[in-house]
């Protein structure tokens, strides 16, 4: 399987890394991003299975990914990183 | 006896605090929890990452304080690098590893004050380097822990006795 984690924190991309491997993900291929824009640049090139995003990020934030994503008619499993929730992610 | 108000004392957010930590010693920096050694009178000369947490009934800072050196072995086992690689982390990146340490950790301690005050928001990390001065709205608490692998941090909590106070 193959992995992209999109997180304009680096640590926070390694802690989404270890967290992935202590829940027994290992051996997959893990792809990195540093905002939405780059993302999509990540998705476009090594069409993760599944990406993990973070919601608040610079240049271009994880819900305006989704959106590009979706309107390009991409269906790739997408996931929020986030450590608190708030009524616009409902 | 009374149990503490944690609109008006730090103990409350301390425990929680000390809880949320041992979480993420034992899962994010693979460590051995959380053991306190004691109380402390001050932060003294650490650098000190601070959130906000505040909500209806209260308005709290949390801090888990360290040596500049601890600060960057935290960073180094985030990393999974070893020591001599750990001294190539960049100042921001270190930063960012406390911040992100705090982050995590004050969600820890939102959800386990949660039952006290459901309101609670957090704001962003930000990291000091010195001795905070309190004033008389403040109170202040300090413990110093020990998280494993010669890592010792100081968990800080101050209350904002007059925003509870105002709630009341």
């Amino acid at each position: 399987m193959k992995i992209l984690i999109v997180d304009d924190s680096n640590v926070m991309r390694s802690i989404v890394k270890r967290t992935l491997r202590q829940a027994g993900f290992v051996g997959h291929e893990v792809v990195e991003a540093a905002n939405g824009s780059e993302g999509l640049e990540q998705v476009a090139e090594h069409t993760p299975d599944i990406v993990l995003c973070d919601w608040n990020m610079p240049e271009m934030n994880g819900i305006e990914m989704l959106q590009e994503l979706r309107g390009a008619a991409n269906d790739v499993k997408f996931g929020f990183v986030i450590s608190e929730g708030t009524a616009e992610m409902h | 006896m009374r149990a503490p108000d944690p609109g008006m004392e730090p103990g409350p957010w301390l425990e929680a605090l000390a809880e949320a930590t041992a979480e993420l010693s034992t899962t994010s920096l693979e460590l051995e929890g959380c053991t306190i050694i004691g109380p402390r009178q001050s932060d003294g000369d650490l650098v000190g990452c601070y959130i906000v947490l505040v909500g209806d009934k209260c308005s709290v800072q949390i801090a888990v304080a360290a040596s500049p050196e601890t600060c960057r072995t935290i960073a180094g086992r985030l990393f999974e690098m070893d020591a001599v690689e750990a001294q190539e982390i960049s100042e921001g990146d270190v930063a960012d590893a406390i911040g992100e340490v705090v982050n995590i950790v004050a969600g820890g301690v939102k959800s386990r004050m949660a039952p006290y005050d459901a309101s609670l928001q957090l704001g962003l990390p930000f990291v000091i380097e010195g001795v905070i001065e309190s004033t008389k709205r403040l109170r202040m608490e300090y413990l110093e822990a020990d998280l494993g692998g010669g890592i010792q941090v100081v968990l800080v909590a101050i209350v904002d006795t007059r925003h509870a106070a105002n709630a009341a």
